[in-house]
């Protein structure tokens, strides 16, 4: 069955050392665990903070899985890689 | 409340929580702060951006990697080091990038307060080999305790240590020469010379012109006029190989073999050229022996071959028969013989008077015993005087034992020096005593005429031969220059080198 494209937007505050470490973390991630079937949106707060209120964000960085539904948020860094596949059920659906 | 809306707040709460847990645990470094309609960014641990504007600035290359050794941030300079975009760095592990054992990568991400030493490596990337120095210390970054790794790029350094080495290794390998050794630039001018050429040109050459220094003359057959020719051949690019040369102002040797060929700089260009010289004295020297030796013995030959026909001539008049012919021509050949070899043993450098006595009289007589008493003998003669005065003391024992003083049981031989008369030059006598008395009535033989005339082959060279009573008196005078000091070295010829 072919799996679906998932959305994930992630919420940074312009190049705070943890920011920079979940961006190249995620990418790694995703690039390994479903390659070809992501999206990824990085948002800078620093640039634009009034996007937090869109998915409720209060700390940064935070990753949210739009689709599918239903949606799911993991909070910081993503250097825990079981903690982000298990949180986001990244590989399963 | 509804079970949806009881399901969203239960939702809330564990978001609400999962924050509080993730900002206490340090896992977020900004929070999002204020009214809905005025939200603020906050950053946790202070503020990064000015310290990542400072690092952009630096000229030195640097890196802030994270504690698992990934590159959170690097500026421009660290990654134009490795032919990146600094973006292109983030999130990479340091130890990737390195080509460096695991030693080194551990050492470089130590968080010693006191830093970490410099590790050199030597990129190769797609715009040059570079060579750069790394050291890392310990950075906290926000909420982030991780390592700043810093690097100087040392190519230019490197490259300078290198050439220095290099320059000094070739003024060793200069000086250890034996030859002398002169570089020139592409205008003329000596650049470089070593201990070899100093001597040569009796002055330091550094700094004069090639043309200037020492004058050197070739074979007009050479096809090279002169030092000028010679560098010119040389930078234009073909080499000159031993060359023989002749420098007349030299000081010491002045024959040489001359080497030229042009000094290849970076990229096969020629930047002058280097003359090597070596000395050819001491070969000339031995070929100036050998050509003397060769006509030496071309002489000596011809000397003994008109000797043996003399001889042989002499006795076929004198020799009672063939079988008496057959018995003195070989004893008086032999006596030859005896004289050349002990000639032979002393390279031809001279015999003393005592070693020709004792070769031609100990096949007649003992010479321990007190019949033959040798005198002062150790005078050198010159190996001319030495084959005359060989001949003329076996003819002289000869008569001593056919009819002289050893023909009976009594008799005795004195061979003594004695006081010449011109005060020069060296005079033997002999004198035999107590044998049979003889007289001058006896047939003159070849022998005789070989004791009185064996030494006129020299100027000033005499033989006088007496008959006393009591015996024969020879006395034999070898003229001064027959005599050879010693210590001094014959050369081939008659001469004499000191």
């Amino acid at each position: 069955m072919q799996q679906k494209t998932k959305k994930l937007v992630l919420y940074v505050a312009g190049q705070t050392p943890k920011s920079l470490a979940a961006i190249s973390n995620l990418r790694r991630i995703c690039e390994e665990h479903m390659p070809g079937r992501y999206v990824i949106e990085v948002i800078d707060l620093r640039q634009n903070p009034k996007l937090a209120r869109e998915h409720n964000i209060i700390a940064i960085p935070t990753l949210v899985r739009e689709l599918p539904v239903p949606m799911r948020k993991i909070i910081g860094d993503l250097s825990d890689e079981e903690k982000v596949l298990v949180s986001l059920r990244l590989g399963e659906e | 409340m509804t079970p949806d809306a009881l399901d969203d707040l239960k939702r809330r709460l564990l978001e609400a929580e999962e924050t509080i847990r993730a900002i206490r645990e340090g896992e977020v470094d900004a929070l999002v702060i204020g009214l809905h309609d005025q939200p603020e960014i906050f950053s946790i641990g202070g503020d990064s951006e000015a310290f990542r504007s400072f690092m952009e600035v630096m000229d030195t290359g640097a890196a802030a990697v994270d504690d698992r050794g990934c590159i959170i941030y690097a500026n421009t300079t660290f990654a134009s080091a490795f032919d990146k975009e600094a973006q292109a760095l983030q999130g990479v592990p340091i130890a990737d990038m390195l080509p460096l054992p695991d030693y080194d990568i551990a050492r470089l991400l130590t968080p010693d307060p006191q830093g970490s030493d410099g590790i050199e490596i030597t990129l190769k990337a797609p715009s040059g080999k570079r060579d750069l120095l790394l050291s890392g210390r310990p950075l906290r970054l926000g909420t982030v305790n991780g390592q700043a790794i810093t690097l100087a790029d040392v190519t230019e350094r490197v490259r300078a240590e290198r050439a220095d080495q290099t320059e000094r290794m070739a003024q060793a390998i200069l000086a250890s020469a034996n030859e002398a050794v002169l570089v020139c630039d592409m205008q003329g001018f000596v650049t470089h010379a070593n201990g070899a050429a100093f001597d040569l040109c009796n002055r330091d050459p550094v700094g004069l012109r090639f043309t200037d220094i020492v004058p050197l003359v070739s074979a007009p057959d050479a096809g090279l006029d002169g030092n000028a020719d010679i560098l010119n051949r040389a930078m234009s690019g073909r080499p000159v190989r031993g060359l023989e040369v002749v420098a007349p102002t030299a000081r010491g040797s002045q024959d040489f073999s001359l080497s030229a060929a042009p000094l290849l700089m970076a990229g096969s260009d020629i930047g002058g050229c280097v003359v090597t010289l070596v000395d050819m004295s001491l070969r000339k020297e031995a070929e100036r022996q050998q050509l003397l030796l060769m006509h030496e013995l071309d002489h000596r030959v011809k000397n003994t071959l008109a000797m043996v026909l003399a001889i042989s001539r002499r006795t076929l008049q004198t020799a009672p028969n063939l079988k008496g012919f057959g018995d003195v021509f070989t004893e008086r050949v032999r006596a030859l013989a005896a004289t050349h070899n002990l000639l032979a043993r002393n390279a031809w450098q001279g015999l003393s008077v005592r070693d020709i006595t004792v070769a031609e009289l100990s096949p007649f007589a003992d010479l321990g015993g007190d019949r033959v008493d040798l005198g002062m003998l150790d005078q050198l003669i010159t190996p001319d005087a030495a084959i005359a005065l060989g001949l003329i003391l076996h003819e002289l024992a000869t008569n001593a034992v056919k009819h002289g003083a050893l023909s009976g049981d009594q008799g005795s031989v004195r061979v003594h020096p004695v006081h010449a008369d011109d005060g020069t030059g060296f005079v033997i006598e002999w004198r035999e005593r107590g044998g049979r008395r003889v007289g001058q009535d006896r047939r003159k033989g070849y022998g005789e005429t070989v004791i009185t005339q064996g030494m006129l082959f020299a100027h000033g060279g005499k033989t006088k031969l007496s008959y006393d009573p009591e015996g024969v008196i020879c006395t034999i005078h070898i003229p001064a220059g027959h005599l050879v000091e010693a210590g001094t070295r014959l050369v081939p010829v008659g001469g004499i080198v000191s």
